[in-house]
């Protein structure tokens, strides 16, 4: 019964579905790489263009160390196999991991194809030479390679349309090295008759591998959430828990978009108009009033869109950013799409991050007072957000003011946190601030809410520098004028002054955020 | 620990917390220390010390220590002082800062400890300060005005509205969220467990809330509050204090109201201001707690305005009915207290640290520490008919006139510090001499700091002494017998106070973390966040973890807390904290535990109507006394209050301006 021969032709056949799988999976592999390399890189034709070709090189390169492989072929098949579906089905959140925590992550993810697609192409030139001595050449060579190409077409069709979408990049991932892994032992079965005994040992190394796989299967969580999945409208690239929030980057074809905490903080494709219109109406007022900012403080804001437009004023000659978490303001310089939405202006010379609690680092800021302050938190949907919207927060930051100094403040949709807007208007205004509050549209957010406050004055809009505003994509000097009329939805309501002792914006902003989640 | 042999590992917490119990609350602590001992599992190594109290040097006085010493030995030298403070509690140094503001600067302050503040002490490791004991202030009603006056040269309280009510500095006021309390296994805004409760424990807690509602509003002839900060405003009409007779548990009885959920409120209230159970206080002291803190104007409006007794009104959302701001007219550099509900919190990170920190300074190079007095003799006072009763056999006939006699103790500047002092007293000594000769009070104390052992005299006019009564009893000479047999009147709470260094803050389900944590479960008081006012939301901080020993008779309790090693103390504070933080022993580097033998007098039954509290409070001859505990309420504004009483009968026996 050992005698090759014996093979019969169902085994055969269940070969050829070994090869289809075999071909699926690889391509998967293949897919998977291109799809997040082009999600955490950007530029998806460079990406998916650069991992195919390295990917087909190193299928050659497999199929040439094939010959050297003489012994034991349905063992060192089945080995392979099985560490296709190890390496290959780890292979998403290593990638993942890796672009969070390595320097070189391209060295990374071409290494990482480069060996799932040298074990593939050892594959196959294998299973033919383990064929070759039951079937004739001429059907082997067309039924080989008709499952090859067949399994291509089903990945290629089930990756975008079934697995992506349902399982997310880590899961499908995984899924398919499960797959690999459960095809590899059940060659075991299969191809018992012209393997050489013990099997165990080799059985044991596929339950392993696919223990392994199911174990990060399940802690998949810890990486990207499957709830988490489906909350966000887009596939997520990029996702990290720092010890201040939950930062996710996710990505679709326009684009990509970055939430804290599960807000949305911007979309590429309309930021612009966001923090456009968070910088220039503030420089523009400034500069009615006869003043040119030259110290900048911005506080929040750790993305880098907005310091991107304010550097692009030659006259401020220094820009502190002051950010909560070291990971955002990592993430603006190191995460290549959104430097290059911000223009790397973290590593600008004029720019100095430091990472503190704003309210903490405003009762002794090393370096004041400032001309210009640009408030670009996240919405105060909890307490610790809350207290830099109170009056207590606002009178700090009063002390590290220079006279004349005009402060602009993102406040939230005035549309949808109506109340929430207001109380912050308020509330600056309960700690000694002329504010004047204005809008803007942006498609993302809606209508947004924002307000320029000074001390001595309330501020007036003014004009755009002239070197600025042909720079611009959404700002003129019409439509800037227009940001300060409200139209009568928007318009002010009594409120609570947000103190300290009350925390009164969170509660509101909780109550009339609830109906809209 | 917790990963491998989890059965085990369960039962190694059970038997722990059934320690716990048992250790507090009671059961045989020697047989089960070295188990705890050994089962204590951490991430790191536990830093931490047993802190404070200097015990060894009480325990010294109490044992006859101040007898051998002073038999061996005279004072180096002798000062001459107008007012000598004996101890630098809140009541001492409070009373040196009335004494100071009304120009009386020739006084002294003697302290035992290294540092002044009594129960209010702060202290502070790797940047962060912390408090040791008391926390916070309610802001007093604008008619305290000694102690508004304290607050505004603080800039804490930074000016008037145009309807008196006080305006305060935003970073004093205890930052929202205040209280969450950990219920039915997740952490709630607000100290309560109404979540689940059924129509007749909030028909019970509402009727209780009428009931407080009732005793706010109530009037005596006089117009007085029943319950008012501080207590000598109180009424002292017989209803009133036919409270102090029952318990708190008594009262709620009275009323029919079984609410387990009731029972508990009041019982944490209670354990919480006064260290003693719902079954131990006086209703009179637990009504107080509940009534005296309400704003002036809330009965005045004599409208419906939810009258929060402390009780946890549902979180008031800002409504429609808010108004707007800019027409209130808000000051742009503080906030209005509140005219309505109670008065607000003032906490700072060290907590009550801070008050003290600020009398300190004023009281200045006055102050002696690590100096504790030893002995009192008291006087005799100006009056004709003094004298002659103290010219004969009184004590003090031992005492040497007011001429400075230090030659017995060799110390040649001694007289020179006296000469320089007597200036001021001059005129005293002058008429001394044509009408009566006033004895000073003679105070002796012993450093126990660089000059190990070393005696010191203040010649003083009058003594302010600022200690509790069981150390006053061994350290005044020839106590009277009436006034010895009131001391007994007077009993101490126990309390273990622990801060808690964390490298970081556990996940929470629920309501976030609030500046005071309770657990609805747990004997203890639960823990107070002292980075909160900060505003420093993230990373390392400090829990200050408090525990009252109720229900036991204060003697057992004591030798119980004197027999903790800090081992054991550690281990009872990380077991309580585990029950709602799981994973505290992975974040927690250090506890250090403050002992407190003596914390609070305890207001049972009676003490508030008893006649021993009005004897120990009168002056005996020219030694006048000033301590929370004459009021029977250990709160900051009764010691301020008999601070400023005391120095006040001093000011006017100097015959001074206050």
């Amino acid at each position: 019964m050992n005698h090759p021969g014996s093979m019969n032709r169902a085994p055969s056949f269940l070969l050829y579905i070994n090869v289809l799988v075999v071909a699926t999976c690889g391509l998967v592999y293949e897919l998977l790489a291109g799809t997040l390399a082009s999600y955490v890189l950007g530029d998806s034709v460079t990406q998916f263009s650069l991992v195919i070709g390295v990917y087909l090189s190193a299928l050659g390169i497999g199929a040439w160390l094939s010959r050297f492989i003489v012994d034991q072929l349905a063992r060192v098949f089945l080995e392979v196999e099985l560490g296709v579906a190890l390496i290959g089905g780890l292979s998403a959140p290593l990638l993942f991991w890796g672009f969070g925590h390595v320097g070189a992550f391209q060295l990374l993810l071409f290494g990482t194809v480069l060996v799932i697609g040298v074990l593939v192409g050892l594959e196959l030139p294998l299973l033919m030479r383990i064929l070759q001595e039951h079937v004739d050449f001429k059907d082997l060579v067309s039924r080989v390679l008709a499952f090859d190409y067949l399994g291509a077409l089903l990945a290629s069709v089930l990756f975008p349309v079934l697995f992506i979408p349902r399982l997310g990049l880590v899961r499908t991932s995984l899924t398919f090295g499960v797959l690999n892994a459960l095809v590899g032992l059940w060659g075991t079965w299969l191809l018992a008759p012209i393997l050489q005994a013990p099997l165990r040992g080799l059985r044991i190394r596929g339950a392993v591998t696919i223990a392994i796989l199911l174990v990060a299967w399940w802690q998949a969580d810890r990486l990207t959430r499957l709830a988490e999945e489906s909350l966000f409208a887009h596939p997520i690239v990029y996702a990290r828990t720092s010890p201040y929030q939950r930062i996710v980057v996710t990505r679709n074809s326009l684009g990509f978009q970055l939430y804290l905490n599960g807000n949305l903080q911007f979309n590429a494709v309309d930021e612009y108009r966001y923090h456009e219109a968070l910088v220039h109406p503030l420089f523009a007022s400034a500069a009615l009033a006869g003043q040119t900012p030259k110290r900048v403080l911005v506080l929040g804001g750790g993305d880098g869109l907005a310091v991107r437009e304010i550097l692009r004023y030659e006259t401020v000659k220094a820009v502190t950013l002051v950010d909560i978490d070291p990971a955002m303001t990592g993430l603006s310089r190191a995460f290549p799409p959104l430097a290059a939405l911000n223009r790397r202006a973290l590593d600008d010379p004029r720019v100095r991050v430091v990472n503190a609690d704003a309210y903490v680092w405003l009762e002794r800021p090393d370096e004041s007072p400032f001309d210009a302050v640009f408030i670009d938190f996240p919405d105060p949907n909890n307490f610790a957000l809350g207290k830099l919207y109170t009056t207590g927060f606002f009178r700090r930051l009063r002390g590290a003011l220079a006279a004349n100094a005009i402060v602009a403040i993102q406040g939230t949709s005035p549309f949808v946190a109506r109340r929430s807007y207001w109380c912050i208007v308020r509330t600056m205004e309960a700690a000694g601030f002329q504010v004047a509050p204005y809008h803007a549209a942006v498609p993302s957010f809606g209508v947004w809410g924002y307000a320029l406050a000074c001390a001595e004055r309330r501020p007036e809009p003014g004009p755009i520098a002239a070197s600025v505003v042909g720079q611009l994509r959404y700002l003129g000097n019409d439509t800037l004028r227009e940001l300060f009329l409200l139209p009568p939805d928007i318009g002010p309501l009594p409120v609570e002054i947000n103190r300290l002792d009350n925390q009164a914006l969170v509660r509101y902003y909780e109550a009339e955020s609830r109906p809209w989640n | 620990m917790e990963l491998n042999g989890g059965d085990d590992a369960a039962q190694a917490r059970q038997s722990r917390r059934d320690w716990l119990r048992a250790a507090l609350c009671g059961g045989g602590v020697a047989a089960t220390l070295p188990m705890v001992a050994g089962c204590l599992p951490h991430a790191a190594p536990l830093a931490g010390e047993i802190v404070g109290a200097n015990d060894r040097v009480g325990h010294w006085l109490r044992d006859g220590g101040a007898e051998q010493r002073l038999a061996g030995g005279q004072p180096i030298e002798w000062r001459e002082v107008d007012v000598a403070i004996v101890g630098g509690g809140v009541a001492g140094l409070a009373a040196a800062y009335r004494l100071e503001r009304a120009g009386c600067h020739d006084f002294v302050l003697l302290e035992l400890e290294e540092s002044t503040g009594g129960t209010a002490r702060s202290g502070s490791r790797d940047g962060f300060a912390f408090p040791w004991g008391a926390h916070y202030l309610p802001l007093p009603r604008p008619d305290n005005e000694p102690l508004v006056r304290l607050l505004e040269e603080m800039g804490v309280v930074v000016g008037r509205a145009p309807n008196g009510q006080l305006i305060v500095d935003e970073a004093a006021l205890c930052r929202d969220p205040q209280e969450r309390l950990f219920f039915e296994g997740e952490w709630r805004e607000d100290l309560d467990p109404w979540e689940g409760a059924d129509a007749d424990e909030l028909r019970q807690f509402d009727a209780f809330r009428q009931e407080i509602a009732r005793w706010i509003q109530w009037r005596d002839r006089l117009g007085r509050r029943a319950f008012s900060l501080p207590s000598s405003r109180s009424s002292d009409d017989a209803e009133v204090l036919a409270l102090d007779q029952l318990t708190m548990a008594q009262w709620v009885a009275q009323h029919g109201w079984t609410s387990p959920r009731l029972r508990w409120f009041v019982d944490y209230a209670c354990r919480d201001d006064y260290g003693m159970s719902i079954d131990e206080v006086s209703a009179w002291a637990g009504l107080f707690y509940f009534c005296a803190r309400q704003s002036e104007s809330s009965h005045e409006r004599g409208d419906h305005a939810p009258v929060d007794s402390g009780v946890p009104a549902h979180a008031a959302f800002p409504d429609d009915s808010a108004t707007d701001a800019s027409a209130a007219g808000v000051p742009q550099d503080g906030v209005v207290a509140d005219a309505f509900g109670s008065q607000p919190l003032l906490t700072w990170p060290e907590g009550n640290g801070r008050l003290v920190r600020h009398l300190r300074e004023v009281a200045g190079d006055r102050v002696y520490t690590a100096c504790p007095v030893l002995r009192i003799r008291p006087g005799t006072l100006q009056s004709p008919t003094q004298k002659s009763s103290n010219a004969a056999g009184d004590e003090s006939s031992g005492v040497p006139s007011n001429a400075p006699s230090s030659s017995s103790s060799g110390a040649s500047s001694a007289s020179s510090v006296a000469s320089s002092s007597a200036s001021s007293s001059a005129s005293s000594v002058a008429s001394s001499e044509t009408e009566t000769a006033e004895v000073r009070a003679e105070v002796i104390a012993m450093s126990t700091a660089e000059e190990r052992g070393v005696l010191r005299g203040w010649r003083a006019r009058r003594v302010i002494c600022a200690v509790p009564q069981f150390v006053a009893r061994r350290l005044i000479a020839n106590l009277p017998e009436e006034r010895a047999k009131a001391t007994e009147s007077f009993q101490y709470g126990v309390w273990m106070v622990a801060n808690v260094q964390m490298r970081d803050r556990p996940r929470d389900r629920g309501f976030p973390l609030a500046w005071d944590n309770v657990d609805y479960r747990s004997d203890s008081l639960g823990y107070v966040v002292a980075t909160h006012q900060q505003g420093i939301d993230h990373g390392p901080t400090v829990w200050t973890w408090y525990y009252a020993f109720v229900n036991a008779d204060p003697r057992v309790a004591r030798r119980r807390l004197y027999g903790l090693s800090w081992e054991d103390a550690a281990a009872l504070v990380l077991s309580d904290l585990e029950r709602v933080h799981p994973e505290i022993r992975a974040l927690a580097t250090r506890v250090d535990v403050m002992r407190w033998g003596h914390a609070m007098i305890r207001a049972y039954p009676g003490f508030r109507a008893s006649e021993a509290r009005r004897v120990a409070a009168a002056p005996l001859a020219n030694v006048h006394f000033a301590h929370s505990e004459l009021s029977g309420l250990a709160l900051f504004e009764e010691a301020f209050d008999h601070a400023c009483r005391a120095a006040d009968e001093v000011l006017d026996q100097l015959g001074r301006q206050r």
